[in-house]
Parts: structure tokens; C-alpha cells; sequence
């Protein structure tokens, strides 16, 4: 590991605890602790503890705060309430992503932007400039990089209410899927990136040592890693930026038109327009396969023995124990079925799932 | 005769019949991460020392396996077949991949012991 990665708050509290340590993004993080599909089965049938404090965190603010993220991003935040966060995707010109974020509407005029640990510095290069005009449109307002006074705890599972009671002595199981309430010190949100219920906890560095010894004393919580991390949302199709997003694949194409609104100027706007208007021409599917070989990033995906496409992620499902992935495939072939890849000789078909969202 | 080791992280053990067990070291499992997938030679195969007999595939990535020796497969690990992870729980006992006939018994003598092969990691 680099001696120039960074350490979250968390980095002894994960040796001291047997996570085996990674760089992944500049940062030193724990890949796993007791393995990965017993970790993605804790976070499916209890509760799992991650560390997400790598991710960055930008503050915006300003009387055209609301006008900035929806011109600097995909989606529309203008019904967004007090204390409630939504999914966009800070787009290039030209329509790929240069990230996908999510936006916390804190008051009128301030909002948190969450963003990838590894785009932490370009994101908030794009965003000051999208601010100051560079994108043709100025607006007062303010953009911060508040990146190190958070650490970020990510308690994921169906037991996660009930850890939250026992940990915080109050009750957070009536908040919303995607609101969050706060005070001086914290941020509790009912978010995650696993695709199970679960909370996400924004709290000062200082706390976080104490925060997790306590999350994880509980009952039925276990410590999990970036690979369950990963596992897990290629089961819960979600993309990660680099993999399924990218600046060469653009939100369109990921399947996120749901979060791209095309009625409204925004960086990007004008090439995914075109994009949506001439027809989506490859699309990211999500598969499971049979057997126990897991098609990996970069193989490329057959139909009829004619290339049609890459593998994006590739995984194990620890909730239907066979191999899942995602890959950048001709549209038309998606929809015609018989797609397969072919490994060291071995022929394995791609099962085409629907996505959950 | 004890367990002897490669750099490339296997492992043989000599049997009293003079065939030989071969698998993965503690310290390569570990490494790997949850095994879901073995990909093994044909029984009747042979292979020089140093070549690639088949690929044992983990949560995290596909790695070739190397013969630690020359000789002949005579048998594979159906019970890892079935179950991958009994490389993890038991890599240089229930989790071994492969019985080998060896070409030449002495090749074995040349790898590191135990001891060697922990102090070089």
C-alpha cells in the first residue's frame, strides 16, 4: 500500500479488527475482514458496518444554489424538501459523466453534494468552475469542499433500525427512504449503496472511532469492506462511477434517464438530448450466470460469435451464490437474448436481469 | 515427507506411495479471498515443473496455478470441485487440488520447507 494514500479516521479501528487493507482511490481502506460473501450475507439477512469516509463532500450555498445543482447537474432538485436527498449525475458537455453524486437539501440556499472518493478533486474543480460562469451561466454562489470534516459510517441491513435505536437511544425508523435529519454534530440519512435498508451516518472525524466501536458492539453487525461494498451493489444494480458510468458512457446509456431531465438547461443537456432523440445505441445490462466463474471487467461479451460488448463489473452473489456483472452491450443485441462470454475456452451465458430500480 | 513449498505459492506433499498431493498455500487462499471456482487439469494430463495445470478463481480474481514439479495428474479434489471454499477453510489439508504422479521424486526436495517458504513471504 502507498505510503501517500490517505487514512480516514477509521484506519487503526480497521487493523486493530483484522480488515485486510487496500488502496482504492488514493485512500487506504479495508477490502474485507472476515470474507466477502459472509459480508454481503450480513448486510442481506442483519446488519453491516462500512466505512465511507473516503467519499467527498462539497457544501453549496448561495441564493442560486438551487439554480447552480440544476444546471450544474442531470437531475431536477427544484421539489426537493428540507431534509430529503436526491440521485444526478454531473455530466461533461459532450454527455458522458464525470461523476454521479447525491444531493442533501439541507435549508433553502444550502445543500450537501456527495461525491466518489476518486473524483473528490475533479468534481470540486467542475463545480467551482460551473459556479463562477465557466459554463456560460454565473451564480452566486457558494461551493466548499467540507470533505475532511466528515467521516462517513454506512450501517446497512434490516437490522439497521434497530441498531440505531440501541446505539442513539432514538428512534430513526420512520425516516424516509432518502431524507435525513440533522443537528450541530451529524447527519443521519436514510440512504446506502447496498440495496438493502439501512442509514448512512455523516459525523465529525473525532467521533467516528467511538461511533463505530459502538455500531459495531451490536448484536448481529458485522464490519464489512469495499468488496462486499461492491458485491452488493452489482446486486442491487447500481453503478459505480468508472465501471458502468463513465466519461465514455454516458447516464443515458447507464439506464439512469430516470435522473436526466432533458426539459431543463444543464451541462450536458444539449448532447444527451441527441443521444435520447437518434436512440440509445448500446446500454449497460445487468446478468447473473450459471456456475462459479465470474465473468470479469474488461472480457468482452458474444452474441452469435460476434462481438457485442465489454463486462463492466464483475461479482459474486452471495444472496444467489452464482456469479453477476454488468456489461456495455449493443442495444438491439440486448434485447435479442443469446448473449454469452467466453472464458479460457468455456462458453458462459449471460442472463439478462431486470433492474430492481 | 513434509510439506514442501514453490515461490508461486503451492504446495506438495509426497505420499508413502510415491504419488503426491498438491494445493494452494494458507498464505495464497488468504490472499485470494473466497474461492468460488477451480478450474482443473484432466486426469492422465502432464505438465512440466513450473506450468500452468489450471486457474482457481476468488471473489476478487482468477490466478493460474504452476506445478510445483513435473509429473502426471491421477486424480482431482471432487469435494472442492463441489465446494470451492474448502480451499479457504482447510488449503493444505481437505482443500488439496491435485494427486500427481512425479516425474522424478527428488524434484520435491529441492523446494523450500515450511519454515523457508513462511520467512520468505
Amino acid at each position: 500500500m502507498s505510503d501517500l494514500s490517505k487514512n480516514t479516521p477509521l484506519i487503526d479501528f480497521h487493523r486493530s479488527r483484522g480488515g485486510r487493507i487496500v488502496e482504492f482511490a488514493g485512500w487506504n481502506m479495508p477490502v474485507q475482514y472476515a470474507g466477502i460473501i459472509e459480508e454481503h450475507k450480513a448486510v442481506r439477512n442483519s446488519a453491516g458496518l462500512f466505512d465511507a469516509s473516503h467519499m467527498g463532500e462539497a457544501f453549496v450555498s448561495g441564493s442560486d444554489a438551487l439554480e447552480f445543482l440544476n444546471y450544474a447537474l442531470s437531475n431536477d432538485f427544484s421539489g426537493l424538501e428540507n431534509g430529503a436527498a436526491r440521485y444526478g449525475v454531473l455530466c461533461n458537455p459532450d454527455g458522458g459523466a464525470a461523476d454521479d453524486v447525491i444531493v442533501y437539501k439541507m435549508i433553502d440556499g444550502t445543500y450537501m453534494v456527495v461525491l466518489n472518493a476518486s473524483n473528490t478533486a475533479k468534481d470540486m474543480r467542475l463545480l467551482k468552475e460551473r459556479a463562477a460562469g465557466l459554463g456560460g451561466r454565473a451564480f452566486n454562489v457558494e461551493v466548499e469542499d467540507i470533505s475532511d470534516s466528515f467521516a462517513l459510517l454506512a450501517l446497512q441491513g434490516p437490522r439497521s433500525p434497530e441498531v440505531m435505536k440501541a446505539v442513539f437511544n432514538a428512534d430513526f425508523s420512520g425516516l424516509k427512504r432518502f431524507h435525513f435529519t440533522s443537528d450541530a454534530r451529524m447527519i443521519i440519512s436514510r440512504t446506502g449503496y447496498t440495496g438493502s435498508d439501512g442509514y448512512e451516518i455523516f459525523c465529525p472525524p473525532e467521533d467516528a472511532v467511538a461511533l463505530a466501536e459502538k455500531l459495531s458492539a451490536c448484536e448481529g453487525v458485522s464490519l464489512c469492506g469495499l468488496g462486499a461494498r461492491d458485491s452488493l451493489r452489482v446486486e442491487a444494480c447500481y453503478p459505480l462511477y468508472g465501471h458502468e458510468l463513465s466519461d465514455s458512457i454516458t447516464p443515458l446509456e447507464a439506464g439512469l434517464g430516470w435522473a436526466v431531465k432533458l426539459g431543463k438547461d444543464f451541462v450536458g443537456r444539449d448532447a444527451l438530448a441527441r443521444q435520447a432523440a437518434d436512440g440509445v445505441k448500446r446500454k449497460v445490462a445487468w446478468f447473473k450466470t450459471e456456475g462459479r466463474r465470474i465473468p470479469r471487467d474488461g472480457v468482452d461479451v458474444f452474441s452469435n460469435g460476434e462481438k457485442v460488448g465489454k463486462v463492466l463489473s464483475g461479482a459474486w452473489s452471495g444472496t444467489w451464490e452464482c456469479p453477476i456483472g454488468s456489461a456495455l452491450v449493443e442495444a438491439q443485441k440486448i434485447s435479442e437474448g443469446g448473449l454469452y462470454v467466453d472464458i479460457r475456452g468455456s462458453k458462459i451465458n449471460l442472463e439478462i436481469r431486470e433492474k430492481t430500480k | 515427507m513434509s510439506i514442501r513449498y514453490t515461490k508461486e505459492h503451492e504446495w506438495i506433499k509426497l505420499l508413502p506411495d510415491g504419488a503426491a498431493l498438491v494445493g494452494i498455500s494458507d498464505h495464497a487462499q488468504e490472499a485470494l479471498g473466497d474461492i468460488t471456482f477451480v478450474e482443473f487439469p484432466r486426469v492422465g494430463e502432464e505438465f512440466d515443473k513450473g506450468a500452468v495445470f489450471g486457474v482457481v478463481e476468488s471473489v476478487k480474481a482468477a490466478s493460474d496455478l504452476y506445478m510445483p514439479v513435473s509429473g502426471k495428474v491421477l486424480d482431482t479434489n471432487a469435494e472442492v470441485d463441489k465446494d470451492p471454499q474448502l480451499v479457504n477453510t482447510d488449503p493444505t489439508g481437505h482443500g488439496w487440488l491435485m494427486k500427481i504422479q512425479p516425474r522424478d521424486p527428488s524434484e520435491a526436495a529441492s523446494l523450500m520447507s515450511e519454515k523457508e517458504y513462511l520467512a520468505g513471504l
